[in-house]
């Protein structure tokens, strides 16, 4: 049953992000192809349109995947949707599960295609004719492992960022829309997001490598450095950690939305 | 083994108590009527039966077994809304169906729902109430379910609808199911109503066969009806 719920699911938010995503596309490959000519003047006519395009298109993918994460889990599980949702022979498990996996293909897919539309957005600035040192310096950088690992690390912090993005909005939803709440179901969802946000803040400087002033601490070291490459061993060193609590929560936000969706559900 | 067992059922939404000690036992092969005028509990009853709500007191058992997911694949509901996605077309709620009952005619529904001269392409968002309340129905009657759980199905729709639904509801029964129905509109259905619950108070005020009702009380179930709730 669970691969079902995540086929629906995925098909459930097919056409709104198939449109966003080719759109993206277009603009990053816009951007990149904009550059095909070797005149420099000609390229700049169109380039900053291409690339103010390219960074509108990544707010508005990661602004609409939250916003369409929340709304399409509340109506397919409180709003009339549900109705069908919860007279399905699936366990409330395999419901969360499943639609958070939905969910989190569609976020890796727009993770991959903000990715691509930040490469569009620094390719798409540089002229024609500095072609050879932007890749020259690119292959330079790339071949350094630690900068490499630690841009690795940095986007792979990023997509589980979106995973748990993704559980806590579950779970705000899902408190807001306890039995105990009959009004104004939206604006506690919002109170929870930015409450559960905030609590998760406050446990995350309990963890020493973690804490404010760990973290002020490496800043201030990692400015002092001259070393690029000790420099982003130091960042490895937060990004590292960052990445298991952030594991740790999303897991635990899934945990607690599907208790309380076994046992407190009560569609009104 | 009963059908459906119902011991002491209590729920509440806030401070006010809908369902208070309520008791009901049915058994298969039989169209259950479950009257009462609105608010009386109707559609709370039917959505603790169906799994919809799960904060109640008391024991819901449905083919001995508590309401799970047992419960659900053998139970068909039909709510008095909507739950299909609005961009959803016929051909996609055919596939789902079919992927998460087991007891799914894809093939009646298809020939039921083009008896309603819909493309199976059409999306549901742009039909009319009628028409979509008449699509839910056929998908819900189109499952071999041993309860086939209605609430309000003729509220709100025209005479011919209206008629339209009593004939799919009695040419898709059989014997080896149940069919509990919600109405308040009971001169309408009463035709085909094997027993009759009414609900008061929150509990069930009468639970009776419609013919033993009519023979001892001399009335229409509709006369009786208004009788007791005036």
């Amino acid at each position: 049953m669970l691969g079902k719920v995540i086929k629906h699911d995925l098909r459930a938010c097919s056409p709104l992000y198939g449109v966003a995503c080719v759109i993206s596309l277009i603009f990053a490959l816009a951007a990149v192809l904009n550059r095909s000519g070797n005149n420099d003047f000609s390229y700049l006519r169109t380039a900053p349109f291409l690339i103010t395009g390219c960074t509108v298109a990544i707010l508005v993918l990661v602004i609409l995947f939250l916003v369409h994460t929340a709304l399409r889990y509340q109506r397919s599980m409180y709003g009339d949707e549900g109705y069908l949702t919860f007279t399905l022979p699936v366990r409330a498990t395999e419901l969360i599960v499943g639609k958070f996996i939905a969910a989190a293909v569609w976020g890796f897919i727009i993770w991959l295609l903000c990715g691509l539309l930040c490469f569009s957005i620094l390719y798409g600035a540089v002229a024609p004719s500095a072609t050879e040192q932007f890749w020259n310096e690119v292959r330079n950088v790339w071949a350094m492992a630690d900068i490499r690992n630690t841009l690795l690390l940095v986007a792979t912090t990023l997509l589980l960022g979106i995973l748990e993005q993704i559980a806590v909005i579950y779970l705000a939803v899902t408190l807001g829309h306890l039995p105990c709440f009959r009004r104004a179901n939206g604006i506690l969802t919002l109170v929870f997001y930015f409450g559960i946000t905030f609590a998760e803040g406050k446990i995350t400087e309990l963890i020493p490598m973690l804490s404010q002033d760990a973290l002020e601490s490496s800043l201030n070291y990692m400015i002092d450095l001259v070393d690029v490459l000790a420099f982003s061993r130091e960042l490895q060193s937060f990004f590292l950690p960052s990445m298991v609590a952030i594991l740790c929560f999303t897991v635990i936000y899934l945990v607690i939305s599907g208790i309380l969706v076994k046992k407190y559900t009560s569609l009104q | 083994m009963s059908l459906l067992e119902i011991k002491n059922l209590e729920h509440r939404y806030g401070n006010h108590t809908v369902l208070a000690g309520l008791h009901l036992t049915l058994e298969e092969g039989e169209i259950i009527g479950l009257l009462g005028p609105n608010g009386v509990g109707k559609t709370t009853l039917m959505k603790i039966i169906c799994g919809l709500i799960q904060t109640y007191d008391g024991s819901v058992l449905v083919n001995g077994a508590p309401v799970g997911i047992g419960s659900k694949s053998i139970i068909s509901y039909l709510p008095e809304r909507t739950y299909f996605r609005k961009s959803e077309n016929i051909r996609s709620a055919i596939g789902m169906f079919r992927d998460f009952y087991a007891d799914f005619d894809e093939k009646k529904a298809m020939e039921m729902a083009m008896d309603l001269n819909l493309d199976s392409k059409q999306k549901i968002g742009t039909m009319s109430k009628g028409m979509q309340e008449k699509l839910q129905l056929v998908f819900v009657m189109s499952r071999r379910a041993k309860l086939f759980v209605l609430d309000e199905p003729l509220g709100g729709v025209d005479p011919a609808t209206r008629d339209y639904i009593l004939h799919t509801i009695l040419s898709q029964y059989t014997e080896n199911s149940s069919i509990l129905l919600s109405t308040h509109l009971v001169h309408d259905v009463e035709q085909i109503f094997d027993r009759a619950v009414f609900l008061k108070n929150g509990r069930v005020f009468l639970n009776e066969q419609v013919d033993i009702l009519r023979a001892e009380t001399g009335m229409s179930l509709d006369q009786y009806f208004r009788e007791v709730y005036r």
